[in-house]
């Protein structure tokens, strides 16, 4: 695979019960765009299915051990959900989500909403190449140059991270028309909203 | 050089020329595209079909070459005959898989074709019959829906105008790359008399995974009426 130079594979805990391989690569230079879907697509060409990992995240670079080894130890942990929730989310809080959600949750769900609007968040910075930390509930994918083509990585980047398989036609249905005004604080609604009712 | 053809892939491949310090005489597509047009800061003629301003692109054409991106407009002889050089991003493999590419990949998929292609030919009288110049193979992966397989095709389709941009602009008359074009196990012409009939397709094993538009289905009105 030419457009990656450094890779790295570890289990890692999916659940207490389940390990899960998880590769860490990084890209070769020049490289900005990268298909975790596709190089997950041509491993299965050449390994067993239980052999591809089951997520593939980019790092800058492997973290190094004294003697210059991968330091596997370092590398993190995709399933961590403490580190979702640890990141500080750069949307407030939607609000005004329309049907039940507007109920307010108290507890962990407001935790899960938080940690939605994050993973939003580093979706859009991911998808934009911006910085996470600079978007707000007001920020407007299209101001921020997304074109439809962005649009559908963002939707399908949610789809896969928080809503699963099966969801897009409620968020489309959701969200509305796309080519208009799509912020943060919209989109996040609505993931909310379509999470609440699975 | 001028651009033909619409929506984001077309204005990823002006931008991305402009970035590289290229010239855009020029670009051509739908109305609805002139938006674009004034953010990019380029020259652009509307047109429902692109013969029709045949003059107007040899006129404004500085180097005789004519870029077609996600351009569903068939050029002909007014346009093939005033010498310019058009080169198109199809998506799909050729000669295996003409036509639209949406509907093809939908063939593609229920012939369990492991991969499909991005390819670069030059147009010549027929539709996507010219030379290829070069192609770029993706895989489509067993288990993975139609909206999937064609989000990476589109993303393949832009990364092999990036490749092969500088390789045109260095040389006009580039005859292309030696590697030859991917095998398909099946393929022929997708029109509309294909998409018509993909509904007779519904009891195939494959026909739900290779029609899960997902998100794409606002973006591919006519596929997702012929599924509905």
């Amino acid at each position: 695979m030419p457009d990656i130079a450094q890779a790295a594979v570890v289990a890692r805990g999916r659940t207490e019960e389940v390990r899960a391989l998880c590769a860490f690569v990084v890209l070769a230079q020049g490289v900005t765009a990268f298909d975790e879907a596709a190089v997950r697509a041509e491993l299965a060409r050449s390994l067993p299915p239980h052999l591809v990992p089951t997520v593939v995240r980019v790092l800058p670079a492997l973290p190094e051990t004294a003697s210059g080894k991968t330091d596997r130890k370092a590398l993190p942990d995709p399933f961590d959900a403490a580190t979702v929730g640890a990141v500080d989310s750069p949307v407030d809080s939607p609000g005004g989500s329309p049907g039940g959600a507007e109920r307010r949750r108290a507890g962990s769900d407001a935790g899960a909403d938080r940690a939605v609007a994050a993973v939003t968040a580093e979706i859009w910075s991911r998808v934009l190449r911006c910085e996470a930390a600079g978007l707000d509930a007001s920020s407007d994918f299209h101001a921020l140059g997304g074109d439809s083509l962005a649009v559908l990585e963002m939707l399908s980047a949610l789809g896969e991270e928080l809503l699963g398989g099966s969801a897009e036609r409620r968020l489309l249905d959701r969200l509305g028309p796309l080519s208009g005004e799509l912020t943060l604080g919209r989109v996040v609604a609505a993931v909310n909203v379509v999470r609440s009712e699975a | 050089m001028i651009f033909v053809g619409e929506g984001a892939l077309l204005w990823r491949a002006v931008r991305h020329t402009l970035d590289s310090g290229l010239p855009v005489d020029l670009v051509c597509g739908p109305a609805v595209d002139g938006a674009s047009a004034v953010a990019s800061g380029v020259r652009f003629l509307a047109a429902a079909d692109v013969n029709a301003v045949a003059g107007e692109l040899a006129a404004a054409c500085t180097d005789g070459l004519v870029w077609s991106v996600n351009n569903r407009m068939i050029f002909r002889a007014p346009v093939l005959s005033t010498g310019l050089r058009v080169l198109n991003v199809h998506h799909g493999p050729l000669p295996a898989y003409r036509g639209m590419p949406e509907v093809a990949l939908v063939y593609a998929m229920l012939g369990g074709e492991p991969q499909f292609a991005a390819t670069l030919h030059r147009v010549d009288e027929g539709i996507d019959t010219g030379p290829v110049l070069a192609s770029e193979p993706y895989p489509i992966g067993a288990e993975e829906p139609y909206h999937v397989v064609m989000r990476r095709g589109l993303q393949v389709c832009h990364r092999l105008f990036e490749r092969c941009l500088p390789l045109v602009a260095a040389d006009p008359d580039w005859p292309g790359e030696p590697a030859p074009s991917p095998g398909a196990r099946g393929g022929g012409y997708f029109g509309r008399s294909a998409l018509g009939r993909l509904s007779r397709y519904r009891e195939h094993p494959r026909f739900a995974r290779a029609t899960d538009l997902g998100f794409l289905a606002g973006y591919l009105p006519e596929l997702a009426e012929a599924l509905a």
